[in-house]
């Protein structure tokens, strides 16, 4: 299981431009296996995440959209993609100029491996 | 260890803890020494549960800390205890003076995540007041009981009697 | 509640020393555990505060050895007098098999002990057990005090029941193994009385599992 784990993160880390792959507890807010620029990062990031996803789902659940199936930020410095495998958030950090279309679907693909 | 003025450490906790629960978004948050003293607390309505939950807490605490003491496990980080619908989080944080322990209550709006996320920075906020950097020795054996009410007036709302 | 096991002949009581905050419940565990020999005792817990109260219990357990062929240990607990740890209180007395109720001779105590004796009632009830039947000491502490309320008085203000009752100086282990010794007896009784037979081995198996 661990090894599974560990293989999803190094392929979501592996495409150009992602500075930082992390599986998280949706439930616990807490990372399991990532890697991060500062890995010191990890707990917060997970935390933030965690909660960041579920309120979110929680919203589109009150407004009567479905289920939540992906989650994305943009900033100025890059973007966080989330989406959730099974209990398991897969959290993708990449740069503005990462392709973006190829994060959501290797992070999907992820997802629904460990689904 | 007592410091001089009860209602004005109760006084100096209020925002922390107030910040605490909006960035944690937990159900409830308490702030006890470790007496059992309540010193702070967000989330209570009821004067009589909180002082049970505020020596509860101080107890769990203290068999916790024999627990590791007599399997040499030094020391816990903290406690974290997981029901159906909610979660309990109790933790001991150190400051210049004494210990105190923070008890959270939360539900799925918040996660045990996020709690330590904002813990870190709230135990450190705590141990940066004034309040809690020269106590004064002024409490005495006698008026021990009475400091343990006094805290729960100073901390409840007027009509909880 | 004890723990009776007939196969390896063993008993485990539990007994709950009570009182308002500082009539010496916990010193009465320590002086049990300071005169009894090593190898009769374990080792002696307080979770206390800074100052010495007791914040949870004090946990003291004792073997006394094989009493009518049955190897009887004591649990000995005592609980937080402060009213305000009532809520730990009920906790540690849950399972109690026997009460010692240790009071302060001193006669600004007598409030104290009146409440500390109602708040052992409304708890035992609230715990479930019936109070006719729960074995209970009284002790009369701090006779070494000037001035304290005389055993008479004692017994009118606080021994309503007409329980066991010595008098004690905890500080110099006076009447503590009296003490001791007449909740044993009396938690011991009870017991046998409950299993309807003195403490003894059971009858011989002759059929299969």
């Amino acid at each position: 299981m661990n090894d599974r784990l560990t293989e999803a993160v190094e392929q979501l880390s592996r495409i150009p431009g992602v500075t930082g792959a992390l599986l998280v507890d949706a439930e616990a807010g807490l990372p399991v296996v990532g890697e991060l620029a500062d890995d010191a990062a990890a707990p917060a990031v997970a935390a933030l995440a965690a909660a960041a996803y579920r309120r979110t789902g929680r919203a589109l659940d009150n407004a009567k959209l479905g289920r939540l199936e992906m989650f994305r930020l943009e900033a100025a410095g890059g973007n966080v993609l989330i989406t959730d495998g099974g209990g398991l958030l897969i959290v993708v950090i990449a740069e503005p100029q990462a392709h973006h279309g190829r994060v959501q679907v290797e992070a999907l693909q992820v997802a629904e491996a460990l689904s | 260890m007592r410091r001089g003025d009860l209602a004005e450490v109760i006084d100096a906790l209020r925002e922390p803890v107030r910040a605490f629960v909006r960035d944690t978004r937990v159900r409830v948050a308490l702030v006890v020494d470790a007496s059992g003293q309540l010193l702070a607390q967000q989330g209570f309505t009821g004067g009589y549960e909180v002082a049970n939950v505020a020596s509860l807490a101080a107890a769990a605490h203290a068999s916790s800390r024999a627990l590791a003491e007599l399997t040499a496990a030094q020391r816990w980080n903290y406690l974290h205890q997981v029901g159906r619908e909610r979660q309990l989080f109790l933790a001991p944080f150190a400051t210049p003076t004494e210990e105190l322990i923070l008890v959270a209550i939360f539900d799925d709006d918040s996660s045990l995540g996020l709690v330590l996320l904002y813990f870190e920075d709230f135990a450190r906020r705590i141990g940066d007041l004034p309040q809690f950097r020269n106590a004064d020795r002024t409490g005495s054996a006698e008026t021990f009981e009475s400091d343990l009410e006094a805290g729960l007036r100073h901390i409840m709302p007027p009509d909880w009697l | 509640m004890s723990l009776v096991n007939y196969s390896a002949r063993e008993i485990t009581c539990k007994i709950v020393y009570y009182g308002p905050g500082r009539s010496g419940k916990t010193t009465n565990l320590q002086y049990v555990h300071s005169r009894v020999p090593e190898g009769r005792k374990g080792q002696m817990v307080s979770l206390a505060t800074e100052t010495d109260r007791t914040l949870f219990f004090d946990y003291l357990p004792l073997d006394l050895g094989s009493i009518s062929g049955f190897r009887t240990r004591l649990q000995l607990y005592t609980v937080p007098g402060q009213v305000y740890y009532n809520a730990t209180r009920k906790l540690v007395l849950r399972g109690a098999d026997g009460v010692v109720f240790v009071a302060d001779s001193q006669r600004e105590q007598m409030e104290e002990n009146l409440e500390s004796l109602r708040n052992l009632q409304e708890n035992l009830l609230e715990e479930g057990y019936d109070i006719r039947e729960m074995p209970i000491v009284l002790q009369y502490n701090k006779r070494d005090l000037p001035g304290v309320v005389p055993v008479e008085e004692m017994e009118d203000l606080l021994n309503f029941r007409g329980l066991p009752s010595c008098t004690a100086s905890a500080v110099t282990g006076e009447g503590v193994f009296d003490t001791l010794r007449q909740i044993s007896e009396l938690v011991l009784k009870s017991l046998s009385r409950k299993f309807q037979q003195p403490i003894s081995p059971p009858p011989h198996r002759t059929s299969g599992p």
